[in-house]
Formats: C-alpha cells, sequence, structure tokens
C-alpha cells in the first residue's frame, strides 16, 4: 500500500533556456533546410511538360504522406518505448527493429497497390511507379529511425542528416537536370537514399544494443499491443498528417474532376498552401516546451506537495512562454510569407498564403496542448481537436468546386475549432494542475 | 433461530483458534441455524478449511481490498460531504461512527468510487496531509491515506451483501464489528459480539513491528479505534471469554451493561488424561508459536537457570513462524548451553505432546484466553504459564503457578517446585482436569450462548 524509506528528492531544475532553445531550433533546421530545396527542386520541375510536372510533384508528394501515414504510430511507439518496463533491455533498437520490418511491410503493400493502380490505368510509366515504390520504402525507413531520435530527443542528429541528405538532393537534382532531365527521379532517389542510410547508421552507433535474446516478433507483438492500449495518440498522429494534407488533395482531386483528368499538382493553390504551411516552423515553441519540461515531467510526482506545487507553477510559467513563442514566430512568419507573396505573387496565391498561415497559427498551438494534455490522461482531446480540422476541410469539398480558397478558409475554420476546444481544455486542466495529475492516476487505479 | 456468524480473516475460509472455536460453537448449537458472512483480506478463491456442517445454510465470503467495485449509491454533495467527514477523517479523535446518518447519506447503498475523483476529495487529502506530515513525500502520503480510504468505502459494500437473520454474532470487533453495525442499521436485529483477543492491543503490537512512519501508524491506529468503537457502540452485547479484557473495553468506550463474560470451552472428551511412565526425565512443553510475542527468549533463560539444578527437557511445540526470532532463541540456547535440554519440534499433533509432558508452561507477553492452556489442563497436565490476558482467571492456586511476564528467575522457580516434586504435579493435574470439565467445557459455552441468544430475541 505504501512505500516508505523513499530518498526524498528535491525539485529538478528545468533544463536551460539556452539547451532548450538549441533543442528548439535543431528541430526546425531539417524542415527549414529541406521545405528551401524542395521549393527549389519544384521550380526546377516547371522546366518539364505539365504531364511530367503532375506526375513528379504526384509521386512526390504522394510517397511523403503515404509514407507519413503509415509510420504515424511509430512516432507514439517511440515514445512510449523509453518508458515501457518491456523495452529495458535496449528497447529503442528492438523498437527500431520492429519499426523497420513493418516499414518494409508498408511499403511492399503501398507498392503492390500502386502497381495495381499502374496495370488499370496507363497514364503512368513503369519508371514511375519504380520511383514512387523506392521513395515510400526510403521514407518509411526514415521516418522510423528519426522517431526514434526524436523520441529520445536527439535532434542533432536528423538535423545533420537531413541538412547533408537535401543538399546532395539538390546538387544531384540539379546536375540531371542539367544533362538528363528525364531522368531526374533517379538521382532524386539517389539523394533520398542517403536519409534512411544516413540515420540508420548513427542509430546503430548512438542506440544501446540488447543483452538479452529478443526476437523480432514478440516485439511487434508486444509493440502491437503497445498500440491498441495507446489508440488515441496513434489516431491523434495519424489525422494530424492527414489535415495536413488534405486540403491539398481536395482541390488536386477537384481539380482532376472538373478537367476529367488526373490530380492537377502545379497550381496556385499548390504554391499558396506549402508556402502558408511555414508558420508551422511555430513548432519550435513545442520543442522548446518539451526540452524545457522534460525534468519537470519526469518528477512531477516527487517531493512534498509544497515542492510539486513549485514544480506545478514552474511548468505553467513554461507553458505560458511557450505557447506565447509559438504563436509569436507563427505569426510573424505568417507575416514574412504573406509579405513575400504581396510582393512576388499574385493575390489569388497570397489570400491562400495567409489562410493557411493563420490556421497553422492555430495548429501549432493544438500541437504544444497536445504534448500537455496526456499529462492528464486527456490525449483524446488533441484527438478531437484536429478531427474538428478534418471535419470542416471535408465540409469545405462543395465549395471548392467553386474556389479552391474554401479548402484553405477550411482548414483554418477547423484549426481555429480545434484551436478553442484544445486550449480551454488545457487552460482548464492547467488550473487545477495537482488535483488533475492525481485525478487521472485515481482513475488509472480504478480503471 | 436463524444466526448469522460474521467473522473476519477466520471461520471457514481461514484455519486458526477463533475459527476452531467458531466451528465447535456451530456444531453444538445443532438446533441453531446459522450464515456465514466471512471477510477476508483480499479478492481470491479461498476454500473450505472445515467440515461442512448441516445447520450453516449459506455462506458469504467478501474481501476487503477489492480490484473493482462499482457502488451503485449516488454520489451527492450532501453524501460526499457526510462520507468524508463522518467516515473517512482519521485524524478526528477516535469515535462511534454514526452509521446511521452515513448510510442513510448514501441510501443504504455502497458509495461509487468515483468519489476519489471528486474535487472535494482532493481538497480534504490536501487539508489531511498538511495537518499530518506537511514534509513528508505528498505521493506516499496521498497512496497510502487512498489505499485506508478505499478499503473503508468499499467496507460499506457490506450493506448489500450481508445476509438476512435474526441475530447477528460477530467474531470480532473490526470490519467484522463494522458489518454487525451495518447489519443492526439496516435490519435492526441485535448485534452479539465476541472478543477473543483485544483487537486493539493486537494492531498496536503489528504495527509497532512493521517500519511504518509515524503519520500513517496514528490513521491505522485510529480506523481500527473507530472500528472497535463502533463495534461496541451498536453490539448489544459484548462478550470477552476472560474478565481481564472487560478494563480495556471498558477505556475503549464498551457500554459496561453490554458486558457479559462466557467462558471459552473444549470438547473435553478429546482431551482426556494419559498414564505417566515412572522415572522418566520431566518434560516442561510450551505450547505456542515461535514468535516474539511468546516470550520464547525468556523461557529459554529460565530453563538455563532450572538445568543448573535438574535434570529436565524443554519442548517447544509449534510452527516456527518468525525465522529471525528462532536464531535468536537458537543463539542463546548454544550460549547457554542448553543444546541437550531445549528443542524446537515445529508443528506437532498436540493430543499425543500432551501425553508426552509433564509440565504444560506459556512465558507469552501477550495472550487472550489460550486454548492450549485448556487443553492441557484437561488433559491433566499441571501449568506455570506468565499471568497476562485470561491466563489468570483459569489458573488457580490448586492447578498450577501464574508468574509475572518478563521475569524468567520466578518462571524458573515455578518450574523447579514442580520438577522437583512429582506428587505435586499429580495432584494438580488432577485438580486442572476437573477445573475444565466444571468450567470450561464447549457444552458449558454453547448453553450460554443459547442462553445469550434467546434473551437478546425476546
Amino acid at each position: 500500500m505504501i512505500k516508505v524509506g523513499y530518498e526524498q528528492l528535491k525539485i529538478t531544475p528545468p533544463v536551460s533556456r539556452s539547451a532548450a532553445k538549441t533543442q528548439s531550433l535543431l528541430f526546425i533546421l531539417p524542415m527549414l533546410v529541406t521545405t528551401g530545396v524542395s521549393v527549389l527542386i519544384f521550380s526546377m520541375v516547371t522546366g518539364l511538360s505539365v504531364k511530367e510536372q503532375n506526375t513528379y510533384s504526384l509521386i512526390i508528394l504522394g510517397s511523403v504522406i503515404l509514407s507519413l501515414l503509415g509510420m504515424a504510430p511509430m512516432q507514439m511507439v517511440m515514445y512510449r518505448l523509453v518508458d515501457e518496463p518491456e523495452f529495458n533491455d535496449g528497447g529503442i533498437t528492438r523498437g527500431l527493429r520492429a519499426g523497420i520490418l513493418y516499414g518494409l511491410i508498408y511499403s511492399i503493400a503501398i507498392s503492390v497497390l500502386a502497381l495495381v493502380g499502374f496495370f488499370l490505368k496507363d497514364f503512368f510509366l513503369f519508371s514511375d511507379i519504380l520511383f514512387f515504390t523506392s521513395l515510400v520504402l526510403i521514407y518509411s525507413l526514415t521516418w522510423a529511425i528519426t522517431s526514434a531520435f526524436f523520441a529520445t530527443e536527439q535532434y542533432i542528429y536528423p538535423a545533420l542528416v537531413f541538412v547533408l541528405a537535401y543538399l546532395i538532393i539538390y546538387i544531384l537534382s540539379l546536375i540531371s537536370f542539367q544533362l538528363f532531365p528525364r531522368y531526374f527521379w533517379i538521382a532524386f532517389i539517389t539523394g533520398s537514399a542517403l536519409l534512411p542510410i544516413l540515420s540508420g547508421i548513427i542509430a546503430l552507433i548512438v542506440f544501446k544494443k540488447p543483452e538479452g535474446r529478443h526476437s523480432v516478433l514478440s516485439d511487434v507483438r508486444n509493440i502491437t499491443k503497445l498500440i491498441a492500449s495507446n489508440l488515441m495518440s496513434v489516431v491523434f498522429n495519424v489525422l494530424y498528417v492527414v489535415v495536413i494534407f488534405l486540403d491539398k488533395l481536395i482541390v488536386w482531386l477537384s481539380g482532376g474532376l472538373i478537367g476529367d483528368v488526373n490530380p492537377v499538382i502545379g497550381s496556385p493553390y499548390t504554391a499558396g498552401s506549402f508556402l502558408g504551411m511555414i508558420p508551422m516552423l511555430g513548432v519550435c515553441g513545442v520543442a522548446y516546451f518539451t526540452a524545457r519540461t522534460r525534468d519537470l515531467v519526469k518528477f512531477r510526482y516527487d517531493g512534498t506537495l509544497a515542492e510539486i506545487q513549485k514544480r506545478v507553477s514552474e511548468y505553467k510559467k513554461i507553458y505560458i512562454k511557450s505557447l506565447l513563442l509559438s504563436m509569436f514566430s507563427a505569426i510573424l512568419f505568417t507575416l514574412a510569407a504573406g509579405l513575400a507573396g504581396y510582393l512576388l505573387l499574385p493575390w489569388e496565391v497570397l489570400r491562400i498564403i495567409v489562410t493557411i498561415g493563420i490556421g497553422c497559427v492555430f495548429l501549432v498551438t493544438i500541437l504544444l496542448n497536445a504534448s500537455v494534455l496526456p499529462l492528464f490522461g486527456k490525449t483524446e482531446v488533441s484527438t478531437m481537436a484536429v478531427a474538428s480540422i478534418l471535419i470542416f476541410e471535408l465540409a469545405s469539398i462543395p465549395f471548392v468546386f467553386e474556389n479552391s480558397w474554401f479548402a484553405a478558409a477550411g482548414f483554418l475554420a477547423g484549426n481555429a475549432v480545434g484551436f478553442i476546444m484544445s486550449l480551454c481544455y488545457t487552460a482548464k486542466l492547467l488550473r487545477d494542475f495537482e488535483y488533475n495529475l492525481f485525478r487521472f492516476l485515481i482513475m488509472q487505479v480504478n480503471k | 433461530m436463524k444466526v448469522c456468524l460474521i467473522s473476519e480473516g477466520s471461520y471457514p475460509v481461514i484455519s486458526g483458534g477463533l475459527s476452531e472455536w467458531a466451528h465447535m460453537l456451530i456444531k453444538a448449537l445443532k438446533d441453531i441455524e446459522f450464515s456465514i458472512f466471512c471477510i477476508i483480506p483480499f479478492e481470491e478463491e479461498k476454500p473450505w478449511r472445515y467440515e461442512k456442517l448441516p445447520n450453516i445454510r449459506t455462506v458469504v465470503v467478501k474481501p476487503i481490498i477489492r480490484t473493482h467495485t462499482s457502488g451503485s449509491g449516488e454520489l451527492t454533495d450532501h453524501t460526499i460531504e457526510v462520507i468524508m467527514k463522518e467516515f473517512l477523517d482519521l485524524i478526528r479523535e477516535p469515535r462511534s461512527w454514526d452509521m446511521k446518518s452515513l448510510l442513510g447519506a448514501t441510501g443504504f447503498r455502497p458509495p461509487d468510487r468515483k468519489l476519489f475523483n471528486t474535487r472535494e476529495y482532493w481538497n480534504f487529502m490536501i487539508y489531511q496531509y498538511n495537518l499530518a506530515c506537511p514534509d513528508y513525500r505528498f505521493a506516499d502520503y496521498f497512496w497510502g491515506i487512498y489505499g485506508i480510504h478505499q478499503i473503508m468505502l468499499d467496507s460499506l459494500n457490506f450493506a448489500e451483501e450481508i445476509p438476512e437473520a435474526d441475530l447477528y454474532h460477530c467474531l470480532s470487533v473490526g470490519f467484522a464489528g463494522l458489518a454487525g453495525a451495518i447489519a443492526k442499521e439496516l435490519y435492526n436485529r441485535p448485534v452479539v459480539l465476541t472478543e477473543q483477543g483485544l483487537y486493539l492491543v493486537e494492531r498496536r503490537k503489528e504495527l509497532s513491528r512493521a517500519n511504518v512512519p509515524s503519520w500513517y501508524e496514528k490513521q491505522l491506529m485510529n480506523l481500527s479505534e473507530n472500528l472497535v468503537k463502533t463495534s461496541y457502540y451498536y453490539a448489544d452485547k459484548i462478550v470477552p471469554p476472560c474478565h481481564s479484557h472487560i478494563a480495556v473495553e471498558k477505556q475503549l468506550g464498551a457500554d459496561l451493561s453490554k458486558i457479559v463474560v462466557i467462558n471459552n470451552g473444549i470438547e473435553a472428551e478429546r482431551f482426556v488424561p494419559a498414564e505417566k511412565k515412572p522415572g522418566e526425565v520431566p518434560v516442561v512443553g510450551c505450547f505456542a508459536r515461535v514468535v516474539p510475542i511468546k516470550g520464547i527468549t525468556n523461557l529459554i533463560q529460565a530453563a538455563g537457570i532450572v538445568c543448573k539444578k535438574h535434570k529436565v527437557e524443554f519442548v517447544v511445540l509449534g510452527d516456527i513462524v518468525d525465522r529471525q526470532y528462532h536464531s535468536q532463541c537458537e543463539e542463546l540456547i548454544e550460549m547457554l548451553g542448553l543444546q541437550d535440554n531445549f528443542h524446537f519440534m515445529g508443528h506437532v499433533n498436540p493430543v499425543e505432546w500432551y501425553h508426552k509432558v509433564d509440565i504444560f508452561t506459556l512465558s507469552s507477553i501477550s495472550e487472550g484466553v489460550p486454548y492450549a492452556l485448556l487443553e492441557a489442563m484437561s488433559c491433566g497436565l499441571p501449568a506455570v504459564c506468565t499471568g497476562v490476558g485470561g491466563i489468570p482467571e483459569i489458573i488457580t492456586p490448586d492447578t498450577g503457578f501464574v508468574v509475572p511476564p518478563e521475569q524468567p528467575e520466578v518462571l524458573a522457580d515455578r518450574l523447579s517446585i514442580l520438577v522437583e516434586n512429582k506428587d505435586l504435579r499429580l495432584s494438580m493435574g488432577k485438580r486442572a482436569t476437573q477445573l475444565v470439565q466444571e468450567k470450561y467445557t464447549i457444552r458449558m459455552m454453547a448453553d450460554n450462548f443459547r442462553n445469550l441468544y434467546e434473551s437478546l430475541l425476546k
């Protein structure tokens, strides 16, 4: 009933501000580089025929979206494995083995589906299928491995790998466009392959190998159970990927339906919506928050009540700072993107950039709250918040045929609702922090 | 007549002295229909340890510590307030709980465990923590007290589980007594409470041996005292097996007019004297489990004194429960050079050994009314025992000696008298057999209880 003789733990100071800032910078650095390189590559693609442009864009974006969707549970799994007693012995390495196996199976399944599509419709070339399946495999493995680095908060490795790999992708793509534009995809695959290869090598060096013998199959079984018991987190991760891309998919598919052709990728909406995503860089606030509150969270139940309350008050302060930082940086990015759009792009694109940008300001807050709510066992609130985005995006479909901007408006409205929902709930929980913290435990005990 | 016997951690699924007592009582009261409400510590399947007697109609076994329970009682602000203030508060002065307002507040149904999720409960915990131990690790305090509260709240489930009867007989205070109080409030039937051992004294000893923080010990002791006071308050008759319990019971708030002593009884026909062979080395037998409370080290010291003058053999007959204490005893035996004279025999057939032993001894620091003493006396053994619990009321000057506890020299002196004087041993033994037959038979005990039941039902 009681554990007596505990050594009383003193309040653990939170990670210093400078260390947290470095962590958050490392978190967004690869995002900046990949966004920049992607913009440059897409601008090169404009030199090709419209059909080729569409095909390449569809393949690259499709593989990114599908791999992210498929590997979304791995994010949650890796975070959980860090604390899972079942995986005490070399847990991350074992999780990675299972994740890579899962990534392989998933890529094969997706490739088979793509092949079926290929045989049903002769729009794509066989090289397109090869391009697509290779990218799905590369990205799936990359997400699996990087999720391990993120879970252990070793942002430096994915930052280095992504920066280096994307610079090489850019150089190889540039050369191939100069010499053999039609074989651009081979250069792209070669560069992209560096992502899982380099990440894998680093993971082999960094993560401790298990001392005992653990079969991959039994680990997969345990991970499956872990996913089942954390279904809400998985749904959140999947929905998060879906809502990021759903507005674009709606526009592409509706464009295809109107013109009775294949999905139209190269459009003002694509440019506007992707540029509008730039404020998502405000997630640096989330990285800052998780880094600074790591020890406060770890030792949240330790010490006297006065010590717990002191720690809670520190946590709240950091939350408010991070909230302001996320929103403020997201607003700044929106303004910057808006200004650039105002100077360089037509009104049609600018309007999409600003709409999506404001939506992203809200989305960043939803993400920040998503890292607070599990403390109180309220993961479902974050899931409901992203679900509301999904609903509004779907609700925009009838209007998109009239004007593609409505997809962005759906994204914005959904995010605004999700933002209110998640912020109100988080504020309510934070107001009675200690009570809600222990209440969650009691509810777990009485489950 | 339908009697519901309420037991806690004993009859019929856990064996021991109290269970034997209950079994004998039911067996002797053949014409009374019994139902058993047995409270056990944990949720587990427990097989019967006793022959299923034909006059036992129903047996309900319920745990104190429950993993899952869904109380059906509605949780209003009033219910929460009453439960916390009147029931769960373990910092206030110990008192008898007001079962009427407590059960009335919950509509005579067990309250929902959701009570623990409420803000009121959280505030109550914080308040209690700040009063009890604001410098202690909060999580430990919270879970420690929450565990106690959970057990307390779950015990109110008894209201839906206890069988209906004409009369309730609690075999002990504590949760059995609480169940009796609940039954009294529910059915307004008389409640008899027997107290073989003194619950609070035993809890205090248990807790002093367990290494727990002072705030925890205090609140657990308060819980025990609340249980005792409630049991006494709701009982129509309190039945100790000896007069020595009365003072303690009175001190804990028992109404003197409710107390009636009924001597324990044994099946005297099972415990008859045997012929002793002449010229053998006298054997002194201590029929007790090897635990510190039995004061075995005092007996070893006394044996050291006796063996210097006489050729005597000492045997301890009972389970070695406390290994550490047993090692201490062995060390002392070696130190005093008693390896050939002092032996631990473990669990034995008592009747067989009553016949092998010449003198019965108990060196206990605390006791209730030991059955072994009555059985040994019935078998014609003179006794030398410490004057604790009900022992001084049983041993008369012509059946043995009563010595002060923890004084090995006095114990040795009295044992020496009996070792030296075989005739005295025999005469005291003979008288002891007579005394048991006159005052301590199961028939007498059963008749006394029957009369008590009938008087309460009139």
